[in-house]
């Protein structure tokens, strides 16, 4: 194809580009009914075969649910009301049963994952990941299970997790998030259908990242998927997400709901490389992103840190928080997000200091384009007894073009005389001096952009485990394309 | 003697008094009697209010008219410099009751209504950012008297303006005041705060500015410690071409003081400038909401606040910054330090920035902690006690926003309040 000449060409040649990623797969689905009531619940959980105290907690949580108001007001998102009437709760490709072995594996969704550049041939891998693949409601396959469960690492689906290890689910599934703790987080825990359970015993250090990839695929599914991971004393851990869903002209909802929940000394390092479709250039279609994530630092000199590079979504609203309830603790909270044409994101953290020196660091980049507006939202708390307690926060903001917004909201809290906090923001545009400092070397407006915008997030990007920063870099320029002008 | 005034209603007694004002200005009974229904509809904020997250404001507003006892604190000395001075009691102007030159017009505002109508028609009430909240409402059904100032295009007012404000002689005091400047006009004003009536109060004070292009206004504010005097300020500018709004707020502690100082820069080169210095200890409260708009392109706003809290004090800061879609080539620049004396202190701050126009060069810094160890030591061991050492360098946090006050009898007076207190 012949290089783009002017701005008019760049901008048709983006619009043209599909999302890569948008496409969808032929397969028989098992659904539920349209609605929401209590007899949906039941459904997804005697789908489930869940033991009655999961069915309690579920129906808890939807009476709460249903006395609950949705959000509306403090975010900086609009979109028009969603009518949980017409959502379909559970969705699942028909499967006989839970297969064994990749062999038993449907080959059209075995495709899909290909597709999708995840590989679920454990033989193949050149470094060790441990996936978890999720389409729509369920858990398709998890990779390497015998191989961690040698180490007494616990890697599998959450549904499987109520049925085999119900103690452990039960006594910390909802200690991080409470049912009742907000509108989107009450309606995942009256329906959640699947997710990933980590369990890491006392002192074992993860050999291998662990990872889980969402799919959505069917049509007016939401999807709600639960993720728990405890790393018991001393332990550690690296988890990865990833998500991709395909093009439609209707919005589509994703309320997830992650706890951690770390132990004396153990440290879990969760990233996130958000992909959602983000809807079409005119801001038709695309997932609301609507996010519940948080951590607990539990004991003392444990660590929590969060990566996330938010490219999709057409609405982002999440805030991976840090519980510092352990003495000595870190939170970190890394984010880069990017918006373009007609995208919304509301994004940022909460960093809450309850132990004695406890410390967190948060480094937010935006990036917005287009039409799109892009805010970060952040919370530093001390309490009152959270001695020596020290806070760096640092959110910058990029803006590419003038019919773009970019927002932030930091809430700082001190009750604390011994803390130290510090926060600073910029807002700046890519220098011409820069452009053209690329340029007369040869570079294309397209890539010198991409080059200036990864050196911007690169504070950031480093934070991702190798094969995910690679992934995370070439998202960037995707999403950007055409953005110069 | 106890006002019965809860926060759903509003008592028979501000029904009766807005009735008198109405009665007594007819001028104004209409756009009185328009507030006063929408006021009606509406209760004083609670904490659950976004803008009021963190100053509880209705727990003011149920203690007012109840006796707070002995006041403890010796009154601070008055401003001496040279000045035109203005006196308000009870919400009344006392004194002078008018001057008024080719050049300029200072009055009452009642009078202004009488006198001037010509003049602030087409200002009164019409900042932008004036929206029907509670308190702007009650101001505007309720304001007893207050300021107005205008000065002619090209003319400079000739002696700094100090207004006294007495508080305490009656429960709620609802003041406002209207500041035209016309063209290339320059003016110098500075406000302060006394009063020690023992019982608790709230002034609810409105200024309007409208700086016309060129013209210039430095804004002092000063509040000497009112243990039961509460107070929501509310200052907003409105800047054309040029123009220049420059405001140092200086509070050393009320019971509450809630200030809002809002800025509109609408034409290009506007500039604002706002420094704060607040300095608290017992259990007061004070709560800083700027905002800065940025409408037109190439303007310029700089912000610097630092606070030390002592005591049970508590502060708040949430400095909003907008960058509208024209306003290319803005600069904006906001700062807020703090610094934690005791563990029972605290600090809610929320700077906040948000942007449309991408050709701007904008940032907004925050720290909180405490009085430098080293530098403390530094001086220690030169055997200064302490005591002493932790003055020194309190005065130097606060030194670099006094140094922004252009008018030398007011700074060496600041300087003295500050001394006071670290002594």
């Amino acid at each position: 194809m012949s290089k783009p000449h002017s701005t008019d060409d760049i901008l048709q040649q983006h619009i043209n580009s599909d999302y890569k990623y948008g496409f969808t797969t032929n397969i028989e689905i098992d659904t539920a009914p349209k609605g929401l009531n209590e007899d949906i619940i039941r459904f997804i959980s005697k789908k489930k075969n869940e033991p009655d105290w999961m069915l309690e907690w579920r129906l808890n949580a939807f009476r709460q649910w249903q006395k609950m108001e949705e959000p509306h007001h403090w975010a900086n998102i609009q979109y028009p009301p969603i009518n949980y009437q017409e959502l379909i709760y559970y969705a699942a490709p028909k499967q006989k049963k839970r297969p064994k072995s990749l062999d038993e594996v449907d080959p059209e969704l075995r495709r899909t994952f290909e597709k999708l550049g995840i590989s679920l041939e454990e033989q193949k891998r050149l470094t060790g990941v441990a996936v978890d693949a999720v389409m729509d409601s369920v858990s398709v396959i998890t990779t390497f299970r015998e191989k961690l469960a040698e180490l007494g690492i616990i890697f599998c689906p959450i549904s499987e997790a109520i049925q085999e290890y119900p103690d452990l689910v039960r006594k910390y599934l909802g200690s991080v998030v409470p049912v009742t703790d907000n509108f989107f987080a009450a309606l995942n825990s009256a329906v959640f259908s699947d997710g990933s359970f980590v369990y890491i015993p006392k002192g074992v250090r993860c050999p291998m990242e662990l990872s889980t990839y969402f799919r959505i695929n069917a049509q007016n599914t939401g999807q709600f998927e639960r993720t728990l991971i405890i790393a018991e004393e001393g332990a550690y851990v690296s988890y990865l997400e990833g998500c991709t869903a395909p093009m439609r002209d209707e919005n589509q909802l994703h309320a997830a709901v992650v706890e951690l929940i770390a132990l004396d000394n153990a440290e879990i390092k969760y990233s996130t490389v958000q992909n959602w479709y983000p809807g079409d250039k005119d801001g038709k279609g695309g997932i609301y992103n609507f996010v519940t994530k948080r951590g607990i630092c539990a004991g003392k000199n444990s660590k929590i840190s969060w990566t996330q590079v938010e490219t999709g979504s057409a609405i982002t609203w999440k805030y991976p928080s840090v519980i510092l309830k352990g003495d000595n603790s870190v939170g970190e909270f890394y984010s880069v997000a990017v918006t373009n044409n007609y995208q919304q994101a509301d994004t940022g953290t909460k960093m809450i200091h309850i132990g004695k020196n406890t410390r967190s660091r948060i480094v937010s980049k935006g990036i917005s384009a287009g039409k799109s507006q892009n805010s970060y939202r952040g919370l530093v708390q001390v309490h009152r007894r959270a001695e020596n307690a020290r806070n760096f926060s640092q959110c910058d903001s990029l803006l590419i073009g003038d019919k773009c917004g970019a927002h932030t909201f930091p809430y700082i809290e001190v009750k604390n005389n011994t803390a130290i906090v510090e926060h600073e923001a910029t807002t700046s545009k890519i220098g011409e001096d820069q452009l053209f400092y690329c340029q007369q070397r040869g570079i294309d407006p397209e890539t010198a952009v991409a080059l200036i915008v990864n050196g911007y997030a690169k504070e950031v990007l480093k934070q991702l485990p190798m094969e995910f920063a690679v992934e995370a870099q070439k998202l960037l320029a995707i999403s950007l394309e055409g953005s110069v002008g | 003697m106890t006002t019965q005034i809860t926060p759903k209603l509003i008592s028979r007694q501000l029904s009766e008094r807005y009735q008198q004002l109405a009665a007594g200005m007819p001028a104004t009974a209409g756009f009185r009697e328009a507030a006063f229904q929408k006021l009606l509809q509406q209760e004083v904020p609670s904490t659950r209010h976004e803008e009021w997250k963190y100053t509880n404001i209705r727990s003011v507003w149920k203690k007012l008219g109840e006796s707070a006892g002995e006041t403890t604190a010796a009154p601070s000395p008055h401003w001496q410099g040279d000045a035109l001075k203005v006196r308000l009691a009870g919400g009344q102007v006392v004194e002078p009751a008018e001057v008024e030159t080719a050049n300029y017009i200072v009055c009452s505002l009642k009078k202004a209504f009488e006198k001037h109508q010509d003049k602030l028609q087409a200002y009164f009430a019409k900042h932008t950012h004036l929206q029907d909240d509670y308190f702007v409402l009650l101001n505007n059904a309720l304001w007893s008297d207050g300021l107005f100032v205008w000065v002619k295009r090209g003319q400079t007012l000739p002696q700094t303006l100090a207004v006294f404000f007495e508080e305490g002689q009656s429960t709620l005091e609802n003041t406002r005041h209207l500041f035209l400047l016309e063209e290339g006009a320059q003016l110098e004003c500075a406000y302060f705060f006394t009063g020690d009536s023992p019982i608790h109060s709230l002034h609810n004070c409105i200024t309007e500015a409208y700086l016309a292009k060129d013209a210039s206004m430095k804004h002092y504010i000063a509040e000497a410690e009112a243990f039961h005097h509460s107070r929501v300020l509310r200052t907003f500018a409105d800047v054309e071409q040029n123009a220049n709004y420059y405001n140092v707020t200086f509070v050393l502690g009320g019971h509450v003081a809630r200030h809002d100082l809002c800025a509109a820069l609408k034409g290009t080169h506007a500039e604002a400038h706002f420094y704060g210095l607040t300095y608290l200890r017992g259990n007061a409260h004070t709560d800083h909401h700027t905002v800065v708009d940025h409408i037109a392109p190439k303007t310029q706003s700089n912000e610097l606040y630092k606070g030390v809290y002592d005591g049970q004090s508590a502060g708040v800061f949430n400095g909003k910054i907008y960058v509208r879609p024209d306003a290319q080539q803005t600069n904006a620049f906001q700062s807020n330090r703090t610094i934690l004396l005791t563990p029972e202190a605290s600090i809610n701050t929320k700077p906040q920035l948000e942007i449309w126009a991408d050709d701007v060069k904008c940032s907004h810094g925050a720290t909180i902690g405490q009085l430098d160890e080293d530098a403390l030591f530094y001086l220690r061991a030169r055997g200064i006690p302490k005591a002493q050492a932790k003055a020194l360098l309190l005065q130097a946090f606060a030194g670099e926003v006094l140094d922004y006050v252009g008018n030398d009898s007011l700074k060496e007076y600041l300087l003295a309040r500050l001394q006071e207190r670290f002594s």
